[in-house]
């Protein structure tokens, strides 16, 4: 089939007339009868020991059924998983300390569990965590990271006897001769900082043992259910099979709904064996910003050397992460950063370290971006400055130092956090810049509109700026296809939904193969008894990994439809075309539906011939060996304020590019949402933590989102380069626009600012900016 | 925890007066710090929203009357009140969310005594009369002497406001301005609303002092027409007046600063001694 009438078209979702009119499930909407209900007591201290919990004033309340603590747990207490090793890099250190289902002897962070109360009501769970009594020790608390590796710093995993998480140090050809051969070399100190995911559903699970069966069934905002059910059978001592997960709808994963095999996701299923009855846990929004995983601080000393003309000879590059009290996600935040920074561009020479850090801290895992962003910020913030400093264009240096497509497949020699050597697969930067540049009217801008304003005492500002995004990364996913007798197809997945829009874009997919409406592909995801095996929605992975093995199912049931066809046409297959949900001889009436070929295909009567299958069904497996690497141009024009510094953006203009787009409409709501994460990012959202590790704004009363006002319309074009990684020839986009946005701010409102300031952190805000202005004023 | 639900007005006064109870009237300010405030479980609650007659606006020859339990959006939907006192609308649909402006009334909004309180500010640049009822009777005290520190009001355990009084008066201006961390519900981190009636300027501030306040010395030297040449000449005045701190909204001297530049920007072309 040579036409795709369905991959690239931007058709109308599948799934949002359920999701529109409220019918569509979600975790909290699954009731079961005699469900009994949970309450985590969590820890008030960032650090201490855990001296006594007196749970008995708690199991005397009414209504109250069980209390656990760490005790309660026997042989179930354990250190969790170490998710993510880390790849294998030679001088690696890599100091491991995994989450706990419940604390025993110390508390590490504020928001660390305690004890769980599983009552009648939430109700009464809640009232019942207030009777019970703990008795903490206080210890000293590490905050920051550059504390957290002075000579006498308190120590948090007493068994490592250092508050190093890893140490690592990548590198390419020779920095410091590259250094040697400069014509300029700027360096500069960078802070980036950013924040909690804010989907709009926290957590929640809800764990049902059923003792006649003996099956567990749990229902869980996870976007990798498959993983936690493997996990959960193994802890539990269950059969795979004894253990289903479902991932319903989820509103908003973002990360840290991966699999986590966070405390309650452990022990709600535990409790509910114990019980013998439907336990719930609802994550409360307060408990949110302590128990669910969020992305922090990073502090750089960077530097470029370039020559006279702006080409970059080499980056150097040595980092602190913070990875807050536990490192379950192994180094995967800290390599995105280091692979990242290289974005769109020709880096002879690389010399990159990092140290991440334990501290007193909610745990750091990615949150849309994982890190990129970091990265991005550093490179894009050096490249202005070597600009100014040779009086280049800032367009013009980037296009001088974008890597051509002559260059692809382009190696960096270093690794990536799928531990595959770091090589983009494609890409063509220039024309992408290009067109944003015009877009946005660039040159007008700078020549005409932004000297026009100024004369009338207005402050506008341009930015713009290019990044990449590494993803579909493996190890694996797969799809089953099958072909009912009422001619409408199921097509099932591992991966999990958290409003990609999986349901549409898989559909198309498969809908091109089969030729079949759109609407007549039922996908389910989700939903560990459909599909038994994959990994999960994360890493921007899901249409190149699960999109393309729903494409090569799709091809070998579309063989099987032919065959089928061609015995029942009595017609060679090479004469049949397969469009509107039938099979017809070309150029004839003669056709046959999908679903009288479905029901041939499995007879009731006769004999499946040896070797063969019923049914007009396949499943297949895609593992890509490496990821695929999107790329983008973000530019924006803003205003600032002269009273308040508030900002506001004028225009908004995004030039995107991963490979071939399934469904551009998609792609575009993707991108608007990555764009307003990365609004919220780079100048609104920022967790303030005092010297005690309190978080001081944990409420969406303090910790500011941007809302519909603060986001602008976004004018959003594409580049197609496609994939050679994968038959559908796409990349992920799950990320992308989130990723450039902090160096946007910073560009732009440096230009705005008529470089009185130079911008060297992330988050801003008109206070921030308020004092980088007044601080310069001080300097002049 | 006890939650009390009178059905009129003189069953309140006198559960009020039988022990210590807390005023419930939309809920917007304890649920928000519901979460993390323990002490709150612990009390009593008087639950006003059963009670009838609470919720008016009553337009009299001197005065326009506020009820108890009149709502931010019962204001903003109105176009008599936002034609007379159109500051009650612009400062009453900044507060919160279009769900908060539904279930908050004004006088909650000066009950719980928030310093960053987006409708006290307006409220008092009316000069607005706090009438407090009681078994004992009414009583009245104007808003801008009605704050005694942080979270400390002349209000009595046993009374309950009752009403809210604003004089109707010619005003050649009137303005206030918010701002706020982003464009929409945020906290404010600087307010100020500014009236001018017969020559008399009112210039009420929050979100920088313990409390909302009236700024004499600002005050003055608008009602003296005293030569501003630029926003730093109203720094002295502001210190004066106003005592703002460094928070994780905002700083002092971001503040300080800020209100400067909105006011003198705002009454430059207002106000004729400013250059």
């Amino acid at each position: 089939m040579g036409a795709h009438p369905h991959v690239g078209a931007g058709v109308l979702r599948n799934e949002d007339p359920q999701l529109l009119t409220g019918r569509a499930i979600f975790v909290d909407d699954v009731h079961l009868a005699g469900t009994l209900h949970a309450a985590f007591l969590r820890s008030d201290f960032a650090h201490g020991r855990l001296l006594s919990v007196d749970t008995s004033a708690a199991k005397r309340r009414e209504g109250v059924i069980a209390v656990y603590t760490a005790e309660d747990l026997g042989d179930y207490w354990c250190h969790g998983p170490l998710l993510v090793p880390p790849p294998p890099i030679a001088g690696l250190t890599f100091n491991t300390a995994t989450l706990v289902p419940l604390a025993r002897d110390r508390v590490v962070h504020v928001g660390e569990p305690i004890a769980v109360v599983v009552a009648e009501s939430r109700y009464i769970a809640e009232d019942a965590l207030e009777d019970i009594v703990v008795d903490i020790e206080p210890l000293p608390v590490v905050v920051g990271l550059e504390e957290a590796l002075a000579p006498d710093s308190p120590v948090i995993h007493e068994a490592l006897g250092t508050n190093v998480a890893a140490h690592v140090v990548q590198q390419k050809g020779d920095y410091e001769a590259a250094r040697g051969d400069a014509h300029t070399v700027v360096s500069r100190k960078f802070s980036y900082d950013r924040g909690v995911a804010g989907a709009i559903e926290n957590r929640g699970i809800l764990a049902d043992w059923n003792a006649r069966n003996e099956e567990l069934t749990v229902w869980d905002t996870t976007q990798a259910p498959i993983p936690i059910r493997n996990g959960l059978a193994e802890r539990l001592g269950l059969l795979q099979s004894q253990v289903r997960v479902v991932a319903p709808f989820l509103g908003g994963g973002f990360g840290p709904k991966m699999m986590m095999f966070y405390p309650e996701e452990l022990l709600i299923p535990w409790i509910s064996m114990r019980l013998e009855r439907p336990v719930k846990w609802i994550e409360d929004r307060a408990e949110s910003f302590f128990a669910t995983t969020n992305e922090r601080l990073q502090l750089h000393e960077a530097e470029l050397a370039v020559d006279s003309e702006g080409r970059i000879l080499g980056v150097k590059d040595v980092f602190l992460h913070d990875s807050g009290a536990y490192d379950p996600y192994g180094i995967t935040v800290p390599i995105n950063t280091q692979c990242t920074l290289l974005g769109p561009y020709r880096v002879p020479n690389y010399y990159s370290e990092f140290t991440a850090v334990f501290t007193n801290k909610t745990i750091v895992t990615p949150v849309r971006g994982a890190g990129r962003q970091h990265g991005v910020f550093v490179m894009e913030r050096l490249l202005d400055f070597a600009a100014k400093e040779l009086g280049i264009d800032r367009v013009e240096i980037r296009k001088r130092n974008f890597l051509t497509p002559d260059e692809f497949p382009h190696d960096h020699e270093i690794l990536f956090q799928d531990s595959a050597p770091l090589v983009y697969d494609s890409g063509d930067y220039l024309p992408a810049m290009e067109k944003a540049a015009e877009m946005i009217g660039y040159r007008k801008f700078l020549d005409e509109e932004q000297p026009k304003a100024r004369a009338e005492g207005r402050r506008l500002g341009l930015g713009i700026v290019s990044y990449v995004e590494g993803t579909g990364i493996g190890p694996y996913e797969g799809a089953r296809v099958s072909v009912e007798p009422s001619g409408k197809v199921q097509l099932a997945t591992g991966v999990g939904t958290q409003g990609q829009g999986h349901f549409t874009t898989f559909a198309q997919i498969v809908a091109d193969q089969l030729g079949v409406d759109v609407t007549d592909v039922h996908v389910v995801t989700g939903d560990t008894r459909e599909f038994s095996w994959g990994t999960g929605t994360f890493a921007s992975r899901g249409i190149v990994v699960a999109g393309s093995a729903c494409h090569e199912a799709a091809i070998v049931v579309r063989k099987r439809i032919l065959s089928v066809a061609s015995e029942a046409l009595e017609a060679a297959e090479d004469d049949l075309e397969l469009a509107d949900g039938v099979v017809r001889v070309k150029g004839s009436d003669l056709s046959i539906s999908l679903g009288e070929l479905a029901v041939r295909a499995n007879p009731l009567r006769g004999a499946v011939a040896a070797g063969a299958e019923p049914g007009l069904e396949a499943t297949s497996y895609f593992g890509p060996a490496r990821g695929t690497t999107a790329s983008g141009v973000h530019a924006m024009i803003v205003e600032i304020d002269p009273e308040t510094l508030e900002v506001s953006i004028q225009r908004y203009v995004v030039v995107h590019d991963c490979g071939r787009l399934v469904n551009p409409v998609i792609v575009d709501g993707q991108i608007h949402g990555g764009v307003a994460h990365g609004i919220g990012n780079a100048f609104f959202e920022e967790l303030v933590y005092d010297d005690q590790g309190q978080l001081l704004n944990a409420s969406f009363m303090d910790y500011l989102l941007p809302t519909a006002t603060d986001v602008p319309h976004m004018e959003v074009a594409h580049v197609e380069t496609p994939s050679p990684l994968n038959p559908l020839g796409v990349k992920g986009v799950g990320e992308a626009g989130a990723i450039p946005v902090g160096a946007l701010y910073a560009q732009a409102l440096e230009d705005a600012l008529q470089g009185a300031v130079e911008i060297r952190e992330i988050p801003l805000s008109p206070g921030r900016l308020f004092d980088l202005v007044q601080d310069a004023e001080a300097d002049s | 925890m006890r939650v009390l639900m009178p059905d009129t007005l003189e069953e309140a006064y006198g559960m009020l007066a039988a022990e210590p109870l807390t005023p419930v009237a939309g809920g917007t300010d304890l649920l928000a710090h519901w979460p993390g405030n323990h002490d709150a479980r612990k009390r009593a609650y008087l639950d006003l929203s059963g009670v009838s007659g609470l919720r008016f606006m009553h337009w009299g020859d001197e005065a326009l009357t506020l009820g108890g339990l009149t709502t931010y959006s019962d204001v903003i939907w109105d176009s008599r009140v936002v034609e007379e006192f159109p500051l009650l609308a612009d400062a009453g649909g900044q507060v919160g969310s279009i769900q908060i402006q539904a279930r908050g009334t004004w006088a909650g909004n000066i009950a719980n005594g928030s310093p960053a309180a987006d409708g006290v500010p307006v409220l008092m640049a009316y000069d607005a009369v706090v009438v407090l009822g009681s078994e004992e009777g009414d009583q009245e005290v104007l808003l801008a002497d009605f704050y005694l520190g942080y979270k400390k009001m002349r209000l009595r355990a046993h009374q309950l406001i009752r009403a809210i009084r604003l004089p109707r008066r010619e005003y050649d201006f009137q303005r206030f301005v918010k701002v706020g961390a982003r464009n929409a519900q945020a906290i404010t981190k600087i307010g100020v609303a500014l009236t001018r009636s017969e020559e008399r300027w009112r210039v009420v501030v929050n979100s920088m002092a313990p409390t909302v306040r009236r700024c004499p010395a600002l005050e003055a030297m608008l009602d003296e027409d005293r030569p501003v040449s630029g926003p730093e000449d109203l720094l002295t005045a502001i210190r004066e007046d106003l005592a703002p701190i460094d928070d994780i909204r905002s700083t002092a001297a971001y503040r300080e600063k800020t209100l400067a530049r909105v006011l003198y920007f705002d009454l430059k072309g207002v106000c004729p001694s400013f250059a």
